[in-house]
């Protein structure tokens, strides 16, 4: 679903990313670690094609973002680190918005928007405006404007930051369904324990570099993953 | 140590937006470059407008002399001053005292509401005092070349730089206020914030427009004007008499400026907290689960556009001003139609070429329609999601453009056709003058969104800094008086040498097309890539 071969992203001299290759199949939830400035999130900028990158290859469903990157955002759904969404919409008027970009026709639509309100309770505050929305509030029309136009891959930065306990674990429900149904998510978090308990697979990513990637059995072994992750770096450049 | 950082901190967003900013992680360039050319601009703008207040100074002096008068444009001219500082910072209070992104964040530090006031409070201050040293500056050149130089001139002239902004400052502060007592309880404060806005605009022209006749009615009235200042406008006269040599009249103003300024800071300093944390009135919406038609990704961009521009009163304002003031020139044509005329043929004799002079005027004011030059930087923190749909940059771009057409060339079309039809029937190239505008309405569009491109402003706090006060929109203005600059050079020569008006006409319809059409064309080449680089 997602192949990330040698990607190299550089800032003003400084690489944010350093020949990182990673594989996502269909059907996986991939975990990506890494401490603040690692290069999460500008990984995550160029799968979804907000970032052009220096080197390497980024392919969605085999299709390239470099080459066709509007092709490759019609397969994907972007949750940023930081919900910033246009405030001065409703709620509602936002995931219409998202729906008629994506194309999501008039039939599904409004069964979609009205389903994962409900999963999510906000079908209440649907008519207000964003910017009267708590940040909790935004992280949850951010996540369902992703679900509304079933992408076959989610990209999440920081997905559970803000969400209430009860929608963390929908959310988490969520991505396992999406997946089953051969879907496949690509996301970041610093929270150990949920990237242990959800994550198919997991990458440790450090000063730009990856320095360890597999299935979470086969990187976490008999230890936990914050252990790992804490051996991992303290030791590896 | 603490207002220090406050006072770097409020100075550097001030500069910030006169530098370039890239949101893709790079690094910010150089900003002093950037600083130098906007203050080029800047001077040159103020010498433009010094000149015109120079001018009418010099006339006045010139009626009053001798008269035992003489101080009246002192005071005339800084109460004039104070007009167009309070005009240029009323709004500009509400925004930068209570309405900052960084006030939560400020607030939640340990440092004192009212230093977090004050250093507000200095911006804005600053802000003032160069607004009025427009004026004071040529005023000041007047009275030293009608009357000579003395000391106590110099000092009351420094003085009155340094506290005529501060009492201009108390009245748009306590203006500033009063709006953010109300804004919380006003549905939709964006259309009411306009209509106040338009209606001090509004004011300033009739004050600009009548200047030059009050000014000869006050030195035929020098006696009953002088003694109904002293009452009326007492700070202004204060400072009048000050000039002319008495030093205690100074006084009297500046502890008036100060008390004053006490005393609102005062107030101001114990709301702050309430007024700048106070969450808006809304009346809760029920979704009601009615089905919204799906429309194409373009519409839908187009409809985001409108969206934002309607519910932003700052950038409605810059956007839709020239437009207004084509609609109120509409219908001050049909009331003073006759007066009109009248003036045009007999006192200006050129009534033969006002098929050329009425597309050139609404031209100019087409170029009051910031629509596009903001619009890149608007997108500030929406960025990445924007460009995380599957939408093409060209469409982005064309949305845009496509907004600006909407609310600007349509209806200023249909209200320069009506001007054109009810003033200019029977002239020969009707037609031609009625078409004039369209291409400088696309022309400033273009030009908006290709400046935007080349300097965004991404991080504001303040929305309306980058409605205003970002280089985008500053060139884009200059640039497009330059072409109605040119477009009036072209005219004067091609009409001395003997073309006729329709000719004329048509000769500029090519040039302005062909312009916006290159334009364009470059846009549509460049601005897609230039934009996924922001």
């Amino acid at each position: 679903m997602l192949r990330i071969e040698h990607l190299t992203k550089t800032y003003d001299g400084k690489k944010a990313v350093d020949d990182l290759s990673l594989h996502i199949a269909a059907g996986e939830i991939y975990g990506f670690i890494g401490h603040n400035g690692a290069g999460k999130t500008t990984t995550i900028k160029c799968v979804c094609g907000i970032l052009q990158y220096d080197e390497g290859e980024i392919c969605v469903d085999g299709i390239s973002v470099k080459d066709q990157p509007i092709e490759v955002k019609k397969r994907i759904a972007y949750i940023p680190d930081n919900p910033d969404l246009y405030g001065f919409m409703s709620g509602v008027k936002y995931l219409n918005f998202v729906c008629d970009i994506y194309g999501v026709p008039d039939d599904v639509r409004k069964e979609r928007i009205e389903r994962y309100a409900d999963v999510f309770s906000l079908r209440d505050d649907l008519a207000q405006p964003v910017s009267t929305y708590s940040h909790g509030m935004k992280q949850k029309l951010a996540v369902i404007s992703a679900l509304v136009h079933a992408p076959k891959l989610i990209v999440m930065d920081e997905p559970f930051v803000g969400l209430d306990p009860t929608s963390a674990h929908r959310l988490k429900e969520i991505m396992r369904n999406i997946c089953d149904e051969g879907g496949a998510i690509f996301f970041s978090t610093h929270v150990l324990e949920v990237a242990e308990k959800l994550c198919d697979k997991v990458a440790i990513i450090k000063n730009g570099k990856l320095i360890v990637s597999g299935g979470m059995e086969e990187v976490k072994g008999d230890t936990s993953l914050e252990e790992v992750f804490l051996e991992l770096e303290d030791t590896k450049a | 140590m603490m207002m220090r950082a406050l006072l770097k901190k409020q100075l550097a967003e001030l500069l910030s937006s006169f530098t370039a900013r890239r949101s893709n992680g790079k690094k910010r360039r150089s900003g002093a470059g950037m600083i130098a050319i906007v203050a080029v601009v800047f001077l040159y703008v103020a010498v433009s407008f010094g000149f015109m207040v120079y001018n009418m100074a010099l006339n006045m002096n010139l009626a009053l002399a001798g008269t035992g008068y003489e101080w009246l444009t002192y005071t005339i001219y800084t109460g004039a001053a104070f007009t167009v500082g309070l005009i240029g910072s009323a709004f500009a209070a509400y925004s930068t005292l209570y309405n900052a992104k960084d006030n939560d964040l400020l607030l939640s530090m340990p440092i004192r509401p009212m230093y977090v006031l004050f250093a507000r409070t200095f911006g804005l201050y600053l802000l003032t005092a160069v607004t009025e040293a427009i004026i004071l500056v040529p005023l000041e050149i007047v009275q030293v070349i009608c009357y000579g130089l003395s000391f106590g001139q110099i000092l009351s002239f420094i003085l009155t730089l340094v506290l005529l902004p501060l009492f201009t400052f108390v009245f748009s502060a306590f203006l500033g206020y009063l709006i953010a007592l109300a804004a919380p309880k006003i549905r939709n404060m964006s259309i009411v914030s306009t209509v106040f806005l338009l209606a001090f605009l509004a004011l300033y022209y009739v004050v600009i427009f009548r200047f030059e006749n009050w000014i000869m009615q006050i030195a035929a009235n020098a006696q009953s004007v002088s003694s109904a200042v002293k009452y009326a406008f007492f700070p202004f006269f204060a400072l009048g008499k000050a000039w002319s040599g008495s030093f205690l009249w100074f006084l009297a103003f500046a502890a008036l400026a100060v008390l004053l300024f006490f005393g609102v800071y005062a107030l101001l300093s114990r709301s702050f907290i309430k007024l700048s944390t106070a969450s808006k009135k809304t009346v809760r919406r029920v979704y009601t689960g009615r089905q919204q038609k799906a429309i194409s990704p373009f519409e839908a961009l187009l409809t985001k556009e409108l969206s934002r521009l309607f519910t932003s009163s700052a950038y409605l304002i810059n956007a839709l001003g020239g437009i207004l003031m084509l609609l109120l020139a509409t219908v001050a044509q049909f009331i003073f139609r006759d007066r009109l005329l009248s003036l045009v043929n007999l006192s200006l004799g050129v009534y033969d070429l006002l098929p050329l002079f009425l597309p050139l005027a609404v031209s100019f004011i087409a170029g009051m329609c910031f629509v596009t030059a903001p619009s890149i930087s608007l997108e500030g923190a929406y960025l990445p999601i924007l460009r995380s749909f599957p939408v093409s940059e060209r469409t982005i771009l064309r949305a845009k453009l496509s907004t600006h057409m909407i609310v600007t060339a349509i209806p200023g079309m249909i209200l320069h056709t009506v001007l054109c039809v009810s003033l200019l029937l029977g002239h020969r190239g009707l037609i031609l003058a009625i078409l004039f505008p369209f291409p400088i309405f696309w022309l400033s569009g273009v030009l908006g969104l290709i400046f935007n491109l080349l300097k965004p402003y991404l991080d504001w706090t303040n929305e309306a800094v980058a409605v205003k006060q970002s280089p985008s929109v500053l060139f884009c203005m200059l640039s497009f008086f330059g072409v109605i600059v040119l477009n009036g050079l072209l005219a004067l020569a091609l009409y001395t040498a003997g073309v006729a008006v329709p000719v004329v006409l048509a000769c500029l319809i090519f040039f302005n097309t062909a312009l916006a059409l290159s334009l364009n064309v470059l846009l549509e080449k460049w601005g897609p890539k230039k934009f996924a680089t922001l």
